[in-house]
């Protein structure tokens, strides 16, 4: 019987092998399978006003030194080995250092879920990751004792390409003390 | 009822049957196309995860559905280092032929374990379709032919190529399906591709090449460019239907689309060009036709292949004991990588797009 049906059961198969997956990514990014053939999509846009687009840029500092003064860091050697795309997520999580933070998954039709993380990641594993932290801030020739995370708005003329930084900074201060 | 499914699955065997014809690409030439896949991986996409092994714990944050969730952190670092050197030993094996089917299996288990880890900080990154096609080649008969020790011939040599193709052509319409949900709306005050750009531009130093332009971009031009993505990712079905030349034509688009990214987002694709030939190598069989498909890798000229893919081999593995290299060959950190990577999309989607034009119609071998 199967042998008489054995083009739809490939289909069937292979529909389900690629579906799926696509179908939990549709429902939610938070279920997204890996491995699985899904290329990315980045499905949503930014809208402008008055011919002004406003975006939000991610920099991290640490306080020089020798001067006392803020640093900016430089972002790629500063996360070296970990590739730069990546930062975004690293600094959502605060490193992993920060216990309290709370996973969201947003469901496409459903109403949001609030999910306290399972982390198996101890003091000592937090301890590991200030060392790590203050390792990189010293290479950079900074203080070893905080590392700022500076979220700055920015705003582009749609036109002329200006770029205007926005006195908006949001910054969170990490203490590696 | 019965007749029905009868008649369904006739439907879908002609279906299958187009599409095959599409995308052939007979056993000879799969086995010339696992040798440039294995030096394709050899010089510029040798996975090397090294990396975790030297980061804190605390950034272990793997997906719900991942493999990494099994683990409540990351490996121990020699495990990272013995699969950093198990993975070239592998393309070797691939690249030369010697039990390629088993190879290519063993390759792409190790590759979507260690992976999954590098996801685990909380993102995924779609570059799937080289590994897909990796697995899928594995069930074909590109390891009969050209092969220190080949393997079995399969009867059905076809299908596994097929669906690379179709593994390609769905993966594109799921990134154009969700684009075309909110990016077509005929407004020229909203744009899809700038939340790429400014992304990546202001927060993960995407700046190289041509990124500069944009700015000056018209948003009408931005808009046109937004549609055509679209219209590019979602008819991949389609050209695999129409036949052969359609898939082909479809294929230089991509290449074209791919080349576009790379200039103004800077997010590079390099390795979906090795698998986009995989369509097209099919045209240099006439120039195999005086080799013998027998001819074992050790006879000439094909032992520089062996000497050549040795000695990438070998420097890969020289430098990943001495916990250094990337994914590419020489280069030593992750940042040069990703911009010799930006520049080497430059420098290869031109040939391959000139490549694929010249041989756009050529016949295939019987």
């Amino acid at each position: 019987m199967f042998k008489d049906y054995r083009h739809l059961i490939r289909l069937g198969i292979v529909s389900t092998i690629l579906v799926v997956p696509y179908g939990l990514k549709l429902l939610s990014k938070s279920l997204e399978i890996y491995p699985a053939i899904i290329f990315p999509a980045g499905a949503v846009t930014l809208e402008h006003k008055d011919g002004w687009h406003q975006m939000v840029q991610h920099g991290l500092f640490g306080v020089d030194v020798s001067t006392k003064k803020l640093k900016q860091l430089d972002k790629g050697k500063f996360l070296n080995p970990v590739p730069i795309h990546y930062l975004s997520l690293l600094l959502f999580n605060e490193f992993g250092l920060n216990p309290d933070i709370e996973s969201t998954i947003y469901f496409r039709y459903f109403k949001p879920l609030r999910v306290k993380k399972f982390s198996s990641v101890t003091e000592t594993d937090r301890e590991e990751t200030r060392d790590w932290l203050r390792n990189r801030l010293i290479a950079a020739g900074c203080d070893d004792e905080v590392l700022i995370i500076r979220k700055t708005e920015l705003r582009i003329n749609r036109d002329s390409g200006e770029i205007e930084y926005l006195e908006n900074i949001h910054e969170k201060t990490i203490s590696l003390r | 009822m019965k007749k029905l499914f009868r008649y369904a699955d006739q439907l879908v065997a002609a279906v299958w049957e187009r599409v095959k014809n599409s995308t052939t690409l007979p056993p000879l030439e799969a086995s010339v196309f696992r040798i440039f896949f294995g030096l394709f991986l050899l010089l510029f996409s040798m996975p090397n995860y090294a990396w975790i092994g030297d980061i804190p714990q605390s950034f272990f944050d793997p997906p719900i559905l991942s493999l990494a969730n099994l683990f409540t952190g990351f490996p121990p670092k020699a495990i990272f280092f013995f699969c950093n050197l198990i993975i070239p030993l592998l393309v070797l094996c691939i690249t030369l032929g010697v039990k390629t089917r088993w190879s290519s299996i063993a390759l792409f288990t190790i590759y979507v374990f260690v992976s999954s880890f590098g996801y685990s900080l909380g993102k995924i990154d779609h570059n799937i379709l080289l590994w897909f096609a990796l697995l899928c080649f594995a069930f074909s008969n590109w390891g009969t032919h050209l092969a220190l020790a080949p393997d079995k011939p399969v009867k059905d040599h076809q299908s596994p190529i097929t669906l690379v193709a179709v593994g390609l052509a769905f993966g594109m319409f799921s990134a154009g399906l969700e684009k075309a949900r909110y990016w077509v709306d005929f407004d020229l005050e909203t744009s899809g591709f700038l939340l790429w750009f400014y992304a990546g531009y202001f927060n993960i130093d995407r700046n190289l090449l041509l990124s500069d332009q944009v700015f000056q971009t018209p948003s009408l031009i931005l808009e046109i460019g937004e549609y055509a993505a679209i219209t590019f990712e979602i008819t991949g079905f389609l050209f695999l239907l129409s036949g052969r030349i359609g898939w082909r034509c479809w294929l230089i688009v991509g290449s074209c689309f791919h080349l576009t990214n790379s200039l103004y987002l800077n997010i590079h694709f390099t390795e979906h060009a090795i698998v986009y030939l995989a369509f097209f190598i099919c045209a240099i069989g006439k120039n195999l036709k005086p080799v013998d498909p027998d001819s074992s890798l050790l006879k000439r000229p094909y032992y520089l292949v062996v000497f050549f893919a040795a000695g990438l081999t070998l420097i890969h593995m020289i430098e990943r004991i001495a916990d250094q290299g990337s994914s590419c060959l020489f280069i030593q950190d992750l940042t040069a990588e990703w911009i010799t990577k930006m520049y080497l999309a430059v420098a290869l989607w031109p040939p391959v797009i000139i490549y694929q034009i010249l041989n756009l119609r050529n016949p295939r071998i019987k």
